[in-house]
């Protein structure tokens, strides 16, 4: 490398240094700071989830003027980049330890299982607004979920394709990431307990674009509804991919059927499709509100907006219980688990006795390219 | 001592060992000669078990080593000075010839356990030998950083120091400076005085004429003339080999 | 009292250690394109954690997560036997997209993308180290045998063999040494300790799921070997001290929150292309490839 080119190397790098480190030093010093800690992706192909959950956390802080009990609100982020567990753990180790933050929320299932024993070990609160495992719901006392398990959904489709849909022979298509297996694993057993058969099961690698394979295997058995667990676009790729293949099926999606994506992906090919959504009707004014909102303080459309809705009901979860208890994470706790019907814009929210929250599921379908609710 | 039985090489349509037979008698030094693309040292690798032959048989010392492995053929005793230097550029001069004299050194848990010292002996072996040839200095050098002449030099001194019955060496004064050519012909001449059996390719005629007891000539991978040096330097049939060249 | 973000960091630090100074016995002193090694360590993880979730003592799942990842090292290096060096690399390659698929898709062993959650700290003759201190301590005495052992072997004579074969495999072999032989036990140990680190791995965070083990995780071990020096152990324990530590300082530098994820990348990055700018062999490298 050239001389010149050595020096300007320096220069940025310089530069860059010593501007952060004066950006840094020029924020609140910390007298008392309510110190809030976030993990989540900020970089690496999960960063669209990672920025709504942000973007809503960010949204909540802002509505109270990022101030709480009189003192200064900060968030302090840290990225998990692909919600890597190494990366979690050193980031919880370093808020908790370092930054003497009581309060994380923290995206990804993976993640919050790697973080959940230092959350434990320390006694700090974690509340995760975008994990799906089941098995969080084990993963400790001072551990919360605000999104929908996949436990509860899955179990919840399972009754009310039988019980409501009346739809007795399925086939099953999903990405075969921690969010379909596990919602699977919970569909198939509710599902045959009410007496209904799953005729074919078939899993496709997360990102794929091609589902033509899987889709001829689940025509040869002409199932009455096909239960599509997929993620952003796939949904409407899947859907279009069937009126090729000239599938005569119902198209039942999971929790991220419901999104603009799917609808572009889609096109044609949704229209009448059932999906499961944690009720985030986007005709009701506050969720329009809170599209706005991103979209003013972002410059861009929420990528993902049940993330967005989701880390905007946590944050302010969380705030109301510092208000009400302190900066205590005993106080939280008790507060947090003491949570009943809390109208959040992500739904109505109820904590369990694990952590979990408890929302109503509602059925939508797609009109004319719009989420309405379905009419049985 | 070394026997080669019509021994074929084809590349595709080059014949670049043609029936090729001749035989290498103990405790002399013969010389294969010939021109650019003769094929000798085709046949240098086919004996070293580096290229596997279409036809043909050789024969070391009774056992048939055709189809041998080149550690095998080594093990039986013959050693091997190549005409590019092969040495380990990212080790020192020491280091490349303790490698030649034992495979002591490819026991896992003998070394582990610190079972396989470096001897005595094997110190001084290695210091005699250069000194032998003035590079005492250079014991723990990089080989990368020798000269071209003492890189062969070191190179042919591992080639000695690896046990062995027989030499083969490729072109050992190519490129070198006339002093080092002087060291390393009263080397070979030493080591025939010790009843070693060397087979060696060179293309400097007086080097080879004056070092030899027989001379093999190949042109066109086949064996064109065989018998004493003073046969050969007056032959006319080598000399139009040489000619066309 | 040690800060635990400090102790969590050492124990980092010590799990790369293993897996930088083994990865550098088979690429560095032996030449081989081993871009296996982090199925290997996937192994060694995998192996561990369904052992000690069975129930099984640490000293036995620890050693089987290295026996277990050794094995499979041997297997990859039987077909250099008769096809050229080029094809290692291919392989292992090939390997680690094989096993990552296997601990994502043979949900009933590895549970997939669930993961293995609760895998229990090691215990050691009554003793839990379930406090990261103690851990620490466990961890750099495996750190300190396994760079004792790989030291001794690259100091020896069969070190050198594997230099010699990485130099210039042909002059090994018609020197008499088995070359073959030579980059099968090069590469199983080199697998047998990665495997090590996994298990270290597992039985520290606790949880393991597949994407800890993509292709990905790699590189910065593959950096770690090369900004270290090709054959240099001293330059590979300063390069994982360096690179596992430099991320750090970075938090503290307060990036506006819109940019702090790429915005990190990016000068660390930039510090790595500064390194090699001024040390293009690493900081103790001597080797050159030819």
């Amino acid at each position: 490398m050239t001389k010149t080119a050595k020096t300007i190397l320096w220069v940025v790098i310089i530069v860059i240094v010593i501007g952060a480190i004066w950006y840094g030093l020029t924020r609140k010093p910390a007298e008392e700071v309510i110190k809030i800690g976030v993990i989540t992706p900020l970089s690496s192909d999960m960063v669209n989830w990672g920025e709504s959950m942000k973007g809503g956390i960010e949204i909540a802080v802002d509505e109270r003027n990022s101030i709480i009990n009189g003192k200064p609100i900060q968030l302090i982020f840290e990225d998990n980049k692909a919600c890597d567990s190494k990366e979690t753990v050193t980031a919880m180790r370093k808020l908790i330890d370092i930054d003497k933050v009581k309060v994380t929320l923290v995206g990804c299932s993976g993640a919050t299982m790697s973080a959940a024993p230092i959350a434990e070990e320390n006694q700090v609160i974690l509340l995760t607004p975008m994990a799906s495992a089941g098995q969080i719901s084990q993963a400790g006392d001072f551990v919360f979920r605000t999104s929908i398990s996949d436990t509860a959904m899955g179990k919840f489709l399972g009754k009310y394709l039988i019980e409501k849909l009346n739809f007795k022979k399925i086939a099953v298509l999903y990405a075969n990431n921690d969010y379909g297996v596990g919602f699977f694993n919970n569909l198939k057993p509710s599902f045959e307990n009410s007496g209904g058969e799953i005729l074919q099961a078939e899993e496709y690698i997360f990102g794929a674009t091609d589902f033509r394979t899987n889709l001829t295997k689940i025509k040869a058995k002409s199932p009455e509804a096909l239960v599509v667990i997929s993620y952003g676009q796939e949904g409407g790729l899947i859907a279009k991919q069937i009126k090729e293949l000239d599938i005569d099926v119902q198209i039942i999606g999971g929790d991220n059927f419901g999104t603009q994506e799917v609808v572009e992906a889609g096109g044609e090919a949704v229209e009448g499709a059932i999906f499961t959504t944690p009720a985030l009707d986007e005709t009701k004014p506050e969720v329009i509100e809170l599209k706005e909102k991103f979209q003013n303080k972002y410059g861009k459309e929420p990528p993902v907006l049940i993330s967005v809705a989701d880390g905007y009901d946590a944050a302010n979860l969380l705030l109301d219980a510092i208000e009400e208890k302190g900066y205590n994470p005993f106080g939280i706790k008790d507060y947090l688990y003491s949570i009943k019907d809390y109208p959040g814009i992500s739904g109505v929210i109820t904590i369990d006795e694990n952590g979990d929250a408890v929302k109503p599921v509602s059925i939508q379908t797609i009109k004319n390219g719009q989420f309405v609710p379905y009419e049985e | 001592m070394l026997e080669i039985k019509n021994l074929k090489k084809y590349f595709g349509g080059v014949k670049a060992v043609d029936n090729c037979s001749f035989e290498v008698k103990p405790k002399t030094i013969t010389a294969l000669i010939g021109p650019n693309g003769a094929g000798k040292s085709t046949v240098f690798n086919l004996v070293s078990g580096i290229l596997k032959a279409d036809s043909g048989k050789i024969i070391f010392s009774g056992a048939d080593i055709t189809k041998a492995k080149p550690e095998k053929i080594s093990n039986l005793g013959i050693s091997r000075l190549f005409q590019q230097t092969k040495l380990f550029n990212n080790l020192t001069v020491k280091e490349n010839l303790l490698l030649a004299l034992d495979n002591e050194d490819t026991k896992f848990w003998k070394n582990l356990f610190s079972l396989n010292k470096l001897s005595k002996e094997k110190e001084t072996k290695i210091k005699e030998m250069l000194n032998l040839i003035g590079m005492e200095k250079f014991e723990s050098t990089l080989t990368r950083d020798l000269s071209y002449g003492q890189k062969r030099l070191i190179e042919l001194l591992r080639t000695i120091l690896n046990p062995h019955k027989f030499l083969m060496v490729d072109e050992p004064v190519a490129g070198v400076n006339p002093k080092l050519r002087e060291v390393i012909a009263k080397i070979l001449e030493k080591l025939k005085n010790q009843g070693e059996t060397i087979l060696l390719i060179e293309h400097d005629m007086n080097f080879t004429l004056n070092v030899a007891d027989w001379v093999i000539v190949m042109e066109k991978g086949k064996v064109i003339a065989q018998g004493k040096p003073e046969e050969i330097r007056n032959n006319p049939r080598v000399l139009e080999a040489y000619l066309g060249e | 009292m040690i800060s635990a973000y400090f102790i969590h960091l050492l124990i980092l630090i010590g799990i790369y250690l293993i897996l930088a100074i083994s990865l550098q016995l088979s690429v560095g002193f032996t030449g081989l394109l081993n871009l296996g090694h982090i199925a290997f360590y996937c192994v060694g993880a995998y192996a561990s954690a369904l052992l000690a979730l069975n129930g099984f003592p640490f000293w036995i799942y620890f050693l089987a997560a290295g026996f277990l990842a050794m094995i499979f090292g041997f297997l990859l290096s039987i077909p250099t036997k008769k096809l050229k060096g080029d094809y290692l690399a291919l392989a292992t390659l090939g390997f680690s997209f094989v096993i990552y698929a296997v601990a994502l898709n043979w949900t009933g062993l590895t549970r997939g993308p669930l993961g293995l959650p609760g895998i229990p700290r090691p215990t050691l003759f009554g003793f839990t180290f379930s406090d990261n201190v103690s851990f620490l301590i466990l961890t750099f005495i495996i750190v300190l045998i396994s760079y004792l052992i790989i030291k001794k072997i690259t100091i020896s004579p069969f070190g050198k063999v594997l230099e010699a074969t990485r130099d210039d495999e042909l002059a090994t072999r018609v020197l008499g040494k088995n070359t073959f032989k030579m980059k099968s036990i090069s590469l199983a140990t080199s697998a047998f300790f990665a495997g090590l680190a996994g298990s270290l791995y597992a039985s520290y965070i606790t949880f393991i799921d597949p994407s800890s083990f993509t292709l990905l995780q790699l590189i910065p071990v593959l950096c770690i070997v090369i900004i270290g020096g090709l054959a240099s152990l001293k330059g590979t324990i300063i390069a994982t001290i360096i690179l596992v530590l430099l991320p750090e300082p970075l938090r503290f530098i307060g990036f506006p929150s819109s940019i702090v994820g790429p915005a990190r990348q990016i000068i660390y990055g930039l510090i790595l292309l500064l390194i090699l700018v001024y040390r293009p062999k690493g900081f103790y490298g001597k080797v050159e490839l030819e």
